[in-house]
Protein backbone atom coordinates (compact mmCIF):
# COMPACT_ATOMS: atom_id res chain seq x y z
CA UNK A 1 0.00 0.00 0.00
CA UNK A 2 0.71 3.59 -0.63
CA UNK A 3 1.25 5.95 1.98
CA UNK A 4 2.65 8.65 4.06
CA UNK A 5 6.29 7.99 5.48
CA UNK A 6 6.84 10.78 7.31
CA UNK A 7 5.77 12.46 10.45
CA UNK A 8 5.20 15.93 10.96
CA UNK A 9 8.66 17.58 11.40
CA UNK A 10 9.29 19.08 15.03
CA UNK A 11 8.85 22.68 13.36
CA UNK A 12 5.49 22.10 12.06
CA UNK A 13 3.61 20.67 15.30
CA UNK A 14 2.16 24.13 16.45
CA UNK A 15 0.76 24.35 13.27
CA UNK A 16 -0.88 20.68 13.36
CA UNK A 17 -2.02 21.45 16.49
CA UNK A 18 -3.99 24.33 16.07
CA UNK A 19 -5.24 22.70 12.61
CA UNK A 20 -6.73 19.86 15.05
CA UNK A 21 -8.04 22.36 17.55
CA UNK A 22 -10.53 24.06 14.84
CA UNK A 23 -11.66 20.48 13.64
CA UNK A 24 -9.06 19.91 10.55
CA UNK A 25 -7.85 16.15 11.78
CA UNK A 26 -7.17 15.02 8.17
CA UNK A 27 -3.49 16.03 7.44
CA UNK A 28 -1.48 14.21 5.07
CA UNK A 29 2.66 15.15 5.72
CA UNK A 30 4.61 15.17 2.53
CA UNK A 31 8.66 13.85 2.69
CA UNK A 32 11.12 15.92 4.28
CA UNK A 33 13.54 17.96 1.77
CA UNK A 34 16.71 19.22 3.57
CA UNK A 35 16.82 23.27 2.64
CA UNK A 36 20.21 24.78 2.23
CA UNK A 37 21.46 28.00 3.85
CA UNK A 38 18.35 29.10 4.72
CA UNK A 39 19.25 32.13 7.57
CA UNK A 40 15.67 32.83 8.23
CA UNK A 41 14.58 31.48 11.46
CA UNK A 42 11.21 31.83 10.85
CA UNK A 43 8.98 30.00 9.00
CA UNK A 44 6.99 30.48 6.02
CA UNK A 45 3.87 28.77 5.61
CA UNK A 46 2.37 29.13 2.17
CA UNK A 47 -1.26 28.67 1.92
CA UNK A 48 -3.24 27.12 -1.41
CA UNK A 49 -6.35 25.24 -2.67
CA UNK A 50 -5.99 22.30 -4.61
CA UNK A 51 -8.38 19.68 -5.75
CA UNK A 52 -10.36 18.14 -2.45
CA UNK A 53 -8.51 20.38 0.02
CA UNK A 54 -5.59 22.38 0.72
CA UNK A 55 -1.72 22.29 0.19
CA UNK A 56 0.22 24.36 3.03
CA UNK A 57 3.46 24.55 1.41
CA UNK A 58 6.00 24.95 4.75
CA UNK A 59 9.83 25.91 4.79
CA UNK A 60 11.37 26.23 8.57
CA UNK A 61 15.30 27.18 8.51
CA UNK A 62 16.73 23.92 7.72
CA UNK A 63 13.39 21.75 5.93
CA UNK A 64 10.54 22.21 3.43
CA UNK A 65 7.37 19.96 3.87
CA UNK A 66 4.02 20.06 2.39
CA UNK A 67 1.03 19.19 4.37
CA UNK A 68 -2.17 18.29 2.23
CA UNK A 69 -5.33 19.25 4.71
CA UNK A 70 -8.52 17.09 3.25
CA UNK A 71 -11.50 19.51 4.28
CA UNK A 72 -14.24 21.70 3.00
CA UNK A 73 -12.81 24.70 4.39
CA UNK A 74 -11.75 27.71 1.91
CA UNK A 75 -8.26 28.77 1.93
CA UNK A 76 -9.43 31.60 2.79
CA UNK A 77 -10.70 30.46 6.28
CA UNK A 78 -6.94 28.29 6.87
CA UNK A 79 -5.30 31.68 6.24
CA UNK A 80 -7.04 33.02 8.72
CA UNK A 81 -7.08 30.58 11.21
CA UNK A 82 -3.29 30.04 11.43
CA UNK A 83 -2.51 34.05 11.05
CA UNK A 84 -4.45 34.65 14.18
CA UNK A 85 -3.77 31.39 16.04
CA UNK A 86 0.04 30.95 15.17
CA UNK A 87 2.66 33.31 17.10
CA UNK A 88 4.00 35.94 14.79
CA UNK A 89 7.47 35.74 15.52
CA UNK A 90 7.62 32.19 14.54
CA UNK A 91 5.75 31.43 11.67
CA UNK A 92 4.70 34.15 8.38
CA UNK A 93 1.47 33.20 6.76
CA UNK A 94 0.94 33.58 3.40
CA UNK A 95 -1.57 33.38 0.79
CA UNK A 96 -1.92 33.00 -2.56
CA UNK B 1 17.01 -8.34 -3.72
CA UNK B 2 15.05 -5.98 -5.67
CA UNK B 3 12.57 -7.19 -7.02
CA UNK B 4 10.11 -5.64 -9.64
CA UNK B 5 6.75 -4.59 -7.95
CA UNK B 6 4.37 -5.87 -10.92
CA UNK B 7 1.65 -3.45 -11.95
CA UNK B 8 -2.28 -4.06 -12.96
CA UNK B 9 -2.82 -6.04 -15.89
CA UNK B 10 -0.44 -8.84 -14.04
CA UNK B 11 -1.91 -12.09 -13.72
CA UNK B 12 -0.54 -12.15 -10.15
CA UNK B 13 -2.30 -9.42 -8.74
CA UNK B 14 -6.06 -11.12 -9.89
CA UNK B 15 -4.91 -14.96 -8.45
CA UNK B 16 -5.92 -16.30 -4.94
CA UNK B 17 -2.74 -16.78 -3.28
CA UNK B 18 -1.32 -19.60 -1.99
CA UNK B 19 -0.70 -20.08 1.98
CA UNK B 20 2.14 -20.93 3.21
CA UNK B 21 2.90 -24.32 5.17
CA UNK B 22 3.90 -23.29 8.23
CA UNK B 23 6.97 -25.74 8.67
CA UNK B 24 8.12 -24.31 5.14
CA UNK B 25 8.32 -20.85 7.17
CA UNK B 26 11.98 -21.41 7.67
CA UNK B 27 12.95 -22.62 4.56
CA UNK B 28 15.77 -21.21 2.72
CA UNK B 29 13.62 -19.94 -0.23
CA UNK B 30 10.30 -18.19 1.69
CA UNK B 31 13.31 -16.37 4.13
CA UNK B 32 14.78 -15.36 0.85
CA UNK B 33 11.41 -14.01 -0.72
CA UNK B 34 10.86 -12.33 3.00
CA UNK B 35 14.08 -10.63 2.43
CA UNK B 36 12.80 -9.54 -1.25
CA UNK B 37 9.87 -8.25 -0.26
CA UNK B 38 11.51 -6.20 2.11
CA UNK B 39 14.18 -5.00 -0.12
CA UNK B 40 11.65 -3.86 -2.62
CA UNK B 41 9.13 -2.07 -0.81
CA UNK B 42 12.35 0.15 0.55
CA UNK B 43 12.94 1.37 -2.99
CA UNK B 44 9.26 2.85 -2.81
CA UNK B 45 9.37 6.26 -1.06
CA UNK B 46 5.63 6.28 -0.65
CA UNK B 47 5.71 2.39 0.49
CA UNK B 48 4.42 1.24 4.03
CA UNK B 49 3.58 -2.01 3.00
CA UNK B 50 3.85 -5.01 -0.11
CA UNK B 51 2.06 -8.17 -0.71
CA UNK B 52 3.91 -11.20 -2.38
CA UNK B 53 1.53 -11.16 -5.44
CA UNK B 54 2.95 -7.71 -6.13
CA UNK B 55 6.32 -9.19 -6.61
CA UNK B 56 4.37 -11.74 -8.97
CA UNK B 57 4.25 -14.27 -5.96
CA UNK B 58 0.92 -15.97 -5.46
CA UNK B 59 1.58 -16.64 -1.60
CA UNK B 60 0.07 -15.01 0.99
CA UNK B 61 2.67 -13.35 2.80
CA UNK B 62 2.72 -9.23 3.38
CA UNK B 63 5.28 -7.06 4.84
CA UNK B 64 5.15 -3.57 6.63
CA UNK B 65 7.81 -0.56 6.51
CA UNK B 66 9.91 -0.26 9.39
CA UNK B 67 9.68 3.06 9.41
CA UNK B 68 5.97 3.57 10.08
CA UNK B 69 6.44 2.53 13.85
CA UNK B 70 8.17 4.67 16.23
CA UNK B 71 9.65 1.33 17.54
CA UNK B 72 10.04 -1.13 14.59
CA UNK B 73 12.01 -3.52 16.59
CA UNK B 74 9.28 -3.64 19.01
CA UNK B 75 6.72 -4.81 16.16
CA UNK B 76 5.97 -7.52 13.96
CA UNK B 77 6.69 -6.98 10.34
CA UNK B 78 6.32 -10.07 8.51
CA UNK B 79 2.80 -11.20 8.31
CA UNK B 80 2.42 -14.75 6.72
CA UNK B 81 -1.22 -16.38 6.34
CA UNK B 82 -2.78 -13.49 7.69
CA UNK B 83 -6.54 -13.83 8.76
CA UNK B 84 -8.74 -10.98 9.89
CA UNK B 85 -10.32 -12.00 12.94
CA UNK B 86 -12.23 -8.49 13.84
CA UNK B 87 -13.38 -5.73 12.49
CA UNK B 88 -14.62 -2.93 14.06
CA UNK B 89 -18.20 -1.69 13.24
CA UNK B 90 -17.28 2.11 12.40
CA UNK B 91 -15.63 2.29 9.45
CA UNK B 92 -14.73 5.49 7.33
CA UNK B 93 -13.74 6.20 3.30
CA UNK B 94 -10.09 6.78 3.37
CA UNK B 95 -7.14 7.76 0.93
CA UNK B 96 -5.80 5.32 -0.35
CA UNK B 97 -3.06 3.98 -3.25
CA UNK B 98 -1.09 1.05 -3.95
CA UNK B 99 2.58 0.58 -5.66
CA UNK B 100 0.82 -1.57 -8.32
CA UNK B 101 -1.57 1.03 -9.54
CA UNK B 102 0.53 3.79 -10.95
CA UNK B 103 -0.38 6.32 -10.46
CA UNK B 104 -4.35 6.29 -9.29
CA UNK B 105 -5.33 7.44 -5.59
CA UNK B 106 -8.91 7.56 -4.51
CA UNK B 107 -11.28 6.53 -1.63
CA UNK B 108 -11.87 3.14 -0.09
CA UNK B 109 -14.26 2.45 2.66
CA UNK B 110 -12.57 0.65 5.60
CA UNK B 111 -12.99 -0.53 9.37
CA UNK B 112 -11.34 1.80 11.88
CA UNK B 113 -9.72 -1.07 13.98
CA UNK B 114 -9.30 -4.62 13.06
CA UNK B 115 -7.66 -8.22 14.84
CA UNK B 116 -5.39 -10.00 12.83
CA UNK B 117 -4.11 -13.48 13.36
CA UNK B 118 -0.57 -14.60 10.90
CA UNK B 119 2.21 -16.36 11.21
CA UNK B 120 5.54 -13.94 11.42
CA UNK B 121 9.04 -14.81 9.94
CA UNK B 122 10.19 -17.48 12.73
CA UNK B 123 6.93 -19.51 12.19
CA UNK B 124 5.39 -17.66 15.62
CA UNK B 125 1.72 -17.46 15.60
CA UNK B 126 0.93 -13.62 16.79
CA UNK B 127 -2.08 -11.74 17.12
CA UNK B 128 -2.51 -7.73 16.41
CA UNK B 129 -5.31 -5.76 17.52
CA UNK B 130 -4.70 -2.45 15.11
CA UNK B 131 -6.06 0.84 14.57
CA UNK B 132 -4.99 4.13 12.17
CA UNK B 133 -2.94 3.13 9.18
CA UNK B 134 -1.55 -0.49 10.60
CA UNK B 135 -5.58 -1.46 10.39
CA UNK B 136 -5.82 0.44 6.83
CA UNK B 137 -2.63 -1.71 5.81
CA UNK B 138 -4.13 -4.97 7.00
CA UNK B 139 -7.19 -4.51 4.70
CA UNK B 140 -5.52 -3.43 1.68
CA UNK B 141 -2.90 -6.19 1.66
CA UNK B 142 -5.50 -8.71 2.47
CA UNK B 143 -6.99 -8.18 -0.40
CA UNK B 144 -3.99 -8.48 -2.46
CA UNK B 145 -4.54 -12.03 -1.49
CA UNK B 146 -8.36 -12.80 -2.70
CA UNK B 147 -6.87 -11.08 -6.16
CA UNK B 148 -8.44 -7.50 -5.13
CA UNK B 149 -7.02 -3.96 -5.97
CA UNK B 150 -8.30 -0.72 -4.22
CA UNK B 151 -9.32 0.17 -7.73
CA UNK B 152 -11.90 -2.29 -7.32
CA UNK B 153 -13.93 -0.52 -3.99
CA UNK B 154 -12.58 3.28 -4.18
CA UNK B 155 -14.72 6.13 -5.41
CA UNK B 156 -13.41 9.81 -6.28
CA UNK B 157 -10.95 7.61 -8.41
CA UNK B 158 -8.35 9.95 -9.98
CA UNK B 159 -4.41 10.26 -11.51
CA UNK B 160 -1.67 11.80 -9.32
CA UNK B 161 -0.77 15.33 -10.49
CA UNK B 162 2.21 15.60 -11.99
CA UNK B 163 2.76 18.01 -8.86
CA UNK B 164 2.33 15.02 -6.50
CA UNK B 165 4.11 12.22 -8.94
CA UNK B 166 6.70 14.75 -8.58
CA UNK B 167 7.06 14.72 -4.88
CA UNK B 168 7.03 10.97 -4.14
CA UNK B 169 9.91 10.61 -6.64
CA UNK B 170 11.74 12.85 -4.97
CA UNK B 171 12.26 16.26 -7.68
ZN1 LIG C 1 -1.52 -2.67 -2.85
Amino acid sequence: MRGKKTTIIEALVPVAKVLTKAGIDEISAGYIRSVKGRKDVVVDIKVREISGGILLSCTTKRYHQDLRLYTNRSGEEVFTLLSQSLSQERFRVRGR
Amino acid sequence: MIKEIVQDGHPALRAKAKEVPVEEIQSEAIQELIQDMHDSLATQRDGVALAAPQIGVEKRIFVVAPFIFKHPEREKLVYINPRILSKSRDASWKHEGCLSCRWKVGEVKRNEEVEIEAYDENGEKFRVHADGLLAHIFQHETDHFEGILFLDKARNLRDMTEEEIREIQGE
